[in-house]
């Protein structure tokens, strides 16, 4: 039940929320987001950045420092806080969008590196598009498989805890949990079922 | 894969499985290809799902938290024209500043301006924030914010040397002489500051404007007598002093 971790907290340290963001926490997530967004939005709107594009460079910000966290290329720092960090992040984003719009235009569309060509599979899949992808069929799965994929591998959820969230038999829930699994991978991979 | 290789999978990507049992998995991975190939593919599907997870967790809290409609600071009628002003001020102030005056040297004393954007400082955690947003204000040449935001942090810290200097250079830049020579003159009075000698060079000029030349040339003596980014341009104006 990782996600209910600090439910009740108010406020937060930067090594209670690096922790939240470890076990994918709802309220430490949320602390963070309302702590930062006006700051991030205060600063790119001062780079010139629209209402859609601070929304997008602050998700992407999340998500990087949700990444670096997992990697261990975040750490809690003394002399930098980890809301000065995101808020680097959001503008270093930012600052590249800027380059790779301005290159774009100065590099034929024929010469620009074809991104199913230009890097490994797992970074090419783990890019925003083949995740998009993955999240087009992942939305496909239907309520129910989606809820306990979610519970289990996002919220870290014991086989246990599902079984009773669903009202079954902790069997009945690993079996439907791993024809969800296999039915997403297929749908993923079709050639491969 | 079957349920049963899933579920071993899954218990060993997600460290629920004993050291012992650990140590066994490995070993088998390293002997047999296509369970290696099985682990990587299935702990690609378990970050996808997890970062899907938490995409979808942060755009609910976006959209229950209303952002799209808040604003954080006052914001002007129009900032883009906000923005060309200050550019237009800027580039004037800039054109003024580096303009030979009759006999005096074309120096350019701001040619350090521009601060260092991965600058390390002393500064607390709680003040890191303002601090860095100050700075960013700074170069974007927001000289009242930078100041709003750095004021208070040396009220808080009246000796620390990076808020000095850049506070020094704040009032220097905005042609504030004597402000800037009593901000630098403190940063240089730390002999072991990082920004002792650039301290030194500004404080020289500052001193300079405000006609304390004895004093300035003191400074400027002692810059080029010793190997330094500013020797070469301390020397020169001290011909022009003499």
């Amino acid at each position: 039940m990782s996600t209910i971790l600090f439910a009740n907290k108010t406020s937060f340290t930067d090594q209670e929320l690096l922790e939240g963001l470890l076990a994918n926490s709802r309220a430490a997530t949320e602390f963070l987001y309302q702590q930062c967004y006006p700051k991030v939005a205060a600063q790119l709107r001062r780079m010139g950045a629209g209402q859609e594009d601070i929304r997008d460079m602050f998700q992407e910000g999340m998500v990087v420092l949700w990444k670096n966290a997992r990697k261990g290329a975040y750490q809690v720092q003394t002399n930098t806080r980890m809301s000065t960090y995101l808020v680097q992040v959001c503008k270093w984003q930012w600052s590249d969008r800027l380059k790779q719009a301005r290159t774009k235009k100065e590099i034929p569309l024929q010469q620009q590196d074809d991104p199913k060509t230009s890097s490994s599979f797992l970074d090419q899949w783990m890019k925003k598009e083949e995740l998009d992808r993955f999240r087009s069929l992942f939305a496909q799965l239907g309520e129910r498989c989606q809820d306990m994929l979610r519970r289990f591998y996002f919220q870290k959820e014991s086989m246990r805890d599902i079984a009773a969230a669903f009202s079954i038999t902790d069997a009945t829930a690993r079996t439907e949990k791993y024809r969800c699994m296999q039915r997403l991978k297929q749908k993923f991979n079709p050639q491969e079922s | 894969m079957d349920q049963t290789q899933q579920e071993r999978i899954e218990a060993y990507l997600m460290g629920r499985i004993t050291e012992q049992d650990w140590q066994a998995f490995e070993a088998k991975m390293t002997a047999d290809p296509h369970l290696l190939e099985a682990v990587k593919n299935h702990r690609q599907f378990m970050q996808a799902i997890e970062e899907t997870a938490f995409r979808e967790m942060i755009q609910d809290i976006h959209q229950e938290g209303n952002f799209d409609t808040r604003r954080s600071i006052p914001l002007y009628t129009n900032r883009r024209l906000l923005g060309i002003a200050a550019a237009i001020l800027l580039v004037m102030g800039s054109i003024w500043l580096f303009v030979p005056k009759q006999n005096k040297p074309s120096l350019d004393p701001y040619r350090s301006f521009e601060p260092d954007p991965g600058l390390p400082t002393i500064l607390g955690p709680t003040q890191e924030l303002d601090f860095w947003e100050g700075m960013n204000a700074y170069k974007l040449g927001e000289f009242e914010e930078a100041n709003r935001l750095w004021e208070p942090l040396l009220k808080n810290d009246p000796r620390n040397d990076t808020l000095l200097y850049y506070l020094g250079q704040l009032a220097f830049v905005q042609r504030q002489n004597e402000l800037a020579a009593r901000r630098l003159e403190q940063v240089y009075q730390q002999e072991s500051s990082v920004f002792h000698e650039k301290a030194s060079w500004y404080l020289a000029v500052a001193k300079l404007r405000i006609r304390e030349t004895p004093d300035a040339k003191i400074l400027l003596e002692k810059i080029a007598a010793k190997a330094g980014e500013f020797q070469d341009e301390a020397k020169a104006l001290l011909e022009l002093i003499d």
